[in-house]
């Protein structure tokens, strides 16, 4: 009974204040273990990565959009309408109407009865065969009946004009 | 989204591109049955050539011989008709691709398309008498059209040639407008003592003003029943105008860049 009454008075036992304010004090100075960390290290280490990577992407992005210029000469580009690029090009595209134009009026040019309309200026065909038929004569006729070879001119093909004038005859 | 869907989903999108794509590839053939495949009339002069000497030669009774021209004779009208309608509509195509949106554009090119379309209602009228014809009558409408090609059609082909080409200008005498204003504005805000560039500038000023002036004169002359060669002069001397004015801003920019360069305020 002597030990019972001894058990039941080990129940009652506390720590003193004094003993948990000073363990509670060494627990939280004591050294932490770096494992609980171990998550989020590898995001600490790339952060310096991903923030130079930021920077460099902000640069190009700037430098392709034009936002500053290495140019450090001012030229007659500082003068807005004086980019020479742009007025040659305008130049060029002129010159181009030009040449065109008078392609133009050389096709109106020609005789009207020998002008297909969108077409290339086209020879007469009957002309086209006198023209051979004189030449070989004539070339028969300084060299005897020598077989000559004569260069054939390019035939045009007749168009709309051409079938008419045919047609009236 | 399901297996199922996405296999319909992928079916709907190849059925569609494969749709769209037939699209492009088919030819319209409407209405372009009667155009022959080439507007050249080797073939048929060659045939009726062919024809004479056949006849001249008595291969051919004179009786088949004449059906056999007659009928030759009228293909080829016929084939005249088609080419020359096409002619026509292939300009009134040229015309409605201008990209041109101002009203001197609109109205000149309205009557160009009016004039076209009765130039085909005539073409249309001359068709419809083929099948009657003798060959005698085959010889007339050639006559005929030879004619009203010389004194109609070709002035008006060749008008609506040189409209095209005056159309083209406006954009060149535009930007050469919107480059000088710029010019002026920005030179002459650091060099407004500069007597040179103030020449310059002047005679830039002077030859768009003569661009402009003769692009006028050639808007005026669509108008009326002048001479094509009025058309042309006016719009050839409104090019060299403007070739001027950039050789301005050539001498301009070598100028410029002699000068220091302009102090930022």
């Amino acid at each position: 009974m002597e030990l019972n009454e001894i058990l039941k008075q080990f129940k009652k036992i506390e720590s003193s204040h004094e003993y948990k304010a000073k363990s509670r004090a060494l627990i939280l100075a004591s050294h932490q273990d770096l494992k609980t960390q171990s998550l989020w290290r590898p995001f600490l280490i790339s952060e310096g990565r991903f923030g130079a990577s930021l920077v460099m992407t902000s640069i190009i992005i700037v430098a392709l959009l034009g936002g500053f210029s290495i140019k450090s000469t001012p030229d007659s580009g500082s003068f807005p309408g004086l980019d020479l690029a742009g007025i040659e090009a305008e130049a060029q595209a002129i010159d181009i109407q030009i040449q065109l134009t008078s392609l133009n009026y050389e096709e109106y040019a020609k005789p009207k009865s020998t002008k297909v309309v969108g077409a290339l200026p086209v020879k007469k065909e009957k002309e086209v065969v006198n023209d051979d038929s004189a030449l070989i004569a004539e070339l028969k006729k300084m060299d005897g009946e020598i077989e000559t070879e004569v260069i054939q001119p390019v035939e045009a093909e007749p168009g709309i004009d051409q079938a008419l004038e045919v047609l009236a005859l | 989204m399901s297996r199922m869907q996405k296999k319909l989903l992928l079916f709907l999108t190849t059925a569609s591109a494969v749709f769209v794509f037939g699209l492009f590839l088919y030819p319209n053939n409407a209405g372009a049955a009667e155009v022959p495949a080439s507007c050249s009339f080797k073939e048929d002069i060659a045939s009726l050539e062919a024809l004479k000497d056949e006849s001249a030669a008595q291969q051919i009774n004179y009786l088949d011989t004449i059906k056999a021209e007659l009928k030759i004779r009228k293909g080829i009208l016929d084939k005249i008709i088609i080419c020359s309608i096409k002619e026509a509509e292939d300009l009134k195509n040229e015309l409605e691709l201008m990209r041109g949106d101002s009203k001197n554009i609109i109205d000149l090119r309205n009557k160009f398309l009016t004039e076209l379309d009765q130039a085909i209602n005539y073409y249309e009228s001359q068709k419809n008498g083929i099948a009657d014809l003798g060959i005698l009558g085959t010889k007339n409408m050639a006559k005929k059209l030879i004619d009203w090609r010389a004194s109609s059609f070709d002035y008006l082909v060749e008008r609506t040639n040189y409209f095209s080409t005056w159309e083209k200008n406006q954009v060149f005498i535009n930007a050469a407008g919107d480059r000088l204003r710029q010019i002026r504005k920005s030179v002459l805000s650091v060099s407004e003592d500069d007597v040179e560039v103030i020449k310059i500038l002047d005679e830039a000023e002077n030859n768009l003003q003569k661009a402009q002036e003769s692009n006028k004169d050639a808007q005026d002359s669509f108008w009326g029943f002048e001479s094509t060669d009025e058309s042309l002069n006016a719009i050839k001397s409104t090019l060299e105008a403007l070739a001027s004015t950039y050789q301005n801003f050539f001498d301009l920019t070598n100028v410029v860049k002699k000068s220091p360069p302009p102090e930022k305020k």
